[in-house]
């Protein structure tokens, strides 16, 4: 059977001529029903274009799909008929994004901005469609549900927004929730609250997440694979238990390397990726990781390495992973300080 | 909301006599000689003199003059010009004409200005925003004057469609054009702010998640482009109509238009203080209560404003 969401080689640039970006160089992924995918990755990394483009919301121009495809179901949705992906929209794939205060409409009421798909998607009267909006705020466990369906986005606080917004991505009973940095706007304990809900709601509904997140700690709790994304390419990608054990690119090691944790000696510096990511518009040849990679060698600046199978279902683009996943981790990882 | 609007209508008494006793003083206070050039060339006669010199208070200091002015207004009685007419009669006469202008000038701007911005705004760089982006432009650099006697000599004179002045009482037909005139330059202004705001609100997180939601594009751009874009657009037509009434000056002029603005400009020429305060005392308070109005119309347009 084919899988829910099939990303296949997704190119997409933006701008023109000599200002051209890269953003996505060849995108792979898929997504299960059921299952939980983490797009882990730092900012300018392509995790919200991919998702943006699976959606069909992508802003052309500026951007531009120049190949690959994506394919829900085994339906082609690049170059489908626009009106055939609007009506995938909210019914089979819903989005929640990262600033639920900028992404709801400030004018109208939260139940007014819910109310809204039953009207226009499902033809139900304003009352009814009201009615079933403080069912699905009540279905996000927001208190008085009833009276809060009238309150507008700025009455409400960032968790009780975030978790409007995931309401309403849900309202029309999608198969693929595709969430945007859910949590990266809100504070820890309630980022917690909110994974919490997403996850007892992707497991009730039998629904396929992808969470896009550069929140190594998120990921951890909730995914069951992990798609790492640098420069516009996937640079490793395996089920969350063997990366944590065994990350295979450097740059995934990096980023386990950079959390500070609990345990570390007080006073000891932060260890960042040295560098910054490269800029879109000149990805360095080779190995787009190199000029920040303490292992870089001759064969790295020369020869883009491949996404390759390391076995049992574990794939990185590194020339040197299999040294990598022998090693194991640096140092025992925060997923691992936290399990013990 | 109830206590904001009594606020503001409080609010609205300093400013009414401020801006009053300016314009009395500007006009009646501030000059040597009330009788010079009142008789024609001749000096004029002691009586008259000493007749007009009782009827205005002229004896008195300013602010005592200003203060008994303002007692009789408040009657009702806005006094009578040097020649005896009443001045609520003249008021009574011009103001309907000039409302009625004015009225047709701020629907022509708002109707063809969020058109024309909207019409630009969502088709982004082509024809039509080049369009829209040229001719407000050739509007807002031309004087209201040469737009109005271009008008005039072309539709009234050349073509004959329109007449050149229309008449006492005049109809809805025969403002248009005058109206369109005394638009232009808001229809201008109203259709890049529109433009603007809308192509601002296109990359709006908010349409994004609408249009993420899956509803259909008419209802995007209608529902949650639009209202958010026409926000400062309301605000400005509201404050314009205040604006519409005073410039209605020009446009009365070219198009021998009977309104407040002839009067306004005879009653300056002659110093004739209670036409003068009269008129704009009412001008005052027409742009007041616009300002009022659009304020309160701004919290329903936009929830987050919230007066109290």
């Amino acid at each position: 059977m084919a899988p829910l969401l099939e990303v296949d080689d997704l190119r997409v640039e933006f701008g023109r001529g000599r200002e051209t970006a890269s953003v996505l160089n060849g995108v792979s992924y898929h997504v299960d029903e059921g299952e939980t995918l983490a797009v882990l990755g730092e900012s300018g990394s392509g995790k919200s274009v991919t998702a943006q483009t699976v959606m069909g919301i992508l802003d052309t121009p500026p951007g531009r799909i120049t190949g690959g495809s994506v394919r829900f179901r085994g339906e082609e949705l690049l170059g489908a008929d626009p009106e055939r992906r609007r009506l995938l929209r909210g019914e089979s794939m819903a989005m929640i994004f990262q600033d639920a205060l900028s992404a709801l409409n400030p004018v109208y009421s939260v139940g007014f901005q819910i109310a809204e798909q039953f009207r226009f998607r499902r033809g139900m009267s304003r009352k009814d469609a009201m009615v079933k909006a403080a069912e699905m705020l009540d279905l996000v466990k927001i208190p008085n549900a009833k009276q809060r369906v009238k309150e507008y986005p700025h009455q409400f606080s960032g968790g009780m927004r975030q978790r409007a917004m995931i309401a309403m991505s849900l309202a029309l009973d999608p198969e693929l929730l595709i969430a945007d940095e859910p949590t990266t706007a809100l504070d820890v304990t309630v980022q917690a609250q909110i994974m919490e809900l997403l996850d007892e709601l992707r497991r009730e509904r039998g629904m396929g997440l992808i969470l896009i997140t550069h929140d190594l700690g998120v990921v951890a709790e909730v995914a069951d694979r992990i798609a790492v994304m640098y420069a516009g390419r996937i640079v490793e990608h395996t089920d969350a238990a063997s990366l944590y054990a065994h990350p295979a690119h450097p740059y995934t090691r990096g980023l386990m390397d950079s959390v500070p944790r609990v345990d570390d000696v007080a006073g000891a510096p932060l260890r960042p990726i040295p560098g910054l990511p490269p800029s879109l518009s000149a990805i360095p040849d080779g190995c787009p990781f190199h000029p920040r990679c303490a292992h870089a060698v001759d064969v790295c600046t020369d020869e883009v390495p491949a996404l390759r199978e390391l076995g049992s279902g574990h794939q990185a683009a590194c020339h040197f992973a299999e040294r990598f996943v022998a090693e194991g981790p640096d140092r025992p990882t925060t997923h691992e300080v936290v399990s013990r | 909301m109830g206590r904001y609007t009594l606020r503001r209508l409080l609010q609205l008494i300093p400013v009414f006599l401020g801006t009053t006793f300016i314009v009395y003083a500007l006009v009646w206070g501030l000059r040597d000689d009330p009788f010079a050039g009142k008789c024609g060339q001749r000096e004029c006669s002691p009586a008259f003199k000493a007749a007009i010199t009782e009827r205005y208070n002229l004896d008195d200091p300013l602010i005592v003059q200003y203060l008994k002015y303002l007692g009789n207004v408040l009657t009702g009685d806005f006094g009578q010009t040097f020649s005896g007419t009443e001045v609520s009669t003249l008021i009574a006469d011009a103001y309907p004409i000039t409302v009625k202008l004015a009225l047709i000038a701020l629907v022509i701007e708002a109707v063809i200005g969020i058109i024309a911005g909207v019409v630009s705004g969502l088709r982004g760089r082509g024809f039509v925003d080049s369009l829209v982006l040229v001719s407000t432009l050739f509007l807002i650099a031309l004087p209201v004057f040469v737009t109005g006697l271009v008008l005039r000599q072309v539709l009234g004179v050349e073509l004959g469609i329109i007449r050149t002045s229309v008449s006492g009482d005049p109809s809805i037909g025969e403002l248009i054009v005058p109206g369109f005139v005394l638009a232009s330059l808001s229809m201008a202004y109203v259709a890049r702010l529109t433009r603007t705001s809308l192509m601002e609100n296109t990359r709006a997180d908010f349409v994004r998640t609408a249009v993420a939601k899956g509803l259909p594009r008419r209802r995007v751009v209608g529902v949650h482009m639009l209202r958010n874009s026409l926000i400062p657009v309301v605000t400005f037509l509201g404050t314009d109509i205040g604006a519409l009434m005073g410039g209605a000056i020009v446009t009365e002029g070219v198009f021998n238009i009977r309104g407040i603005g002839g009067l306004v400009y005879r009653g300056l020429q002659q110093q004739d203080t209670a036409t003068v305060v009269g008129i704009v005392a009412l001008l005052v308070i027409v742009y007041l209560i616009a300002n009022l109005v659009v304020d309160l119309l701004y919290a329903v347009l936009d929830p987050r404003i919230r007066y109290d």
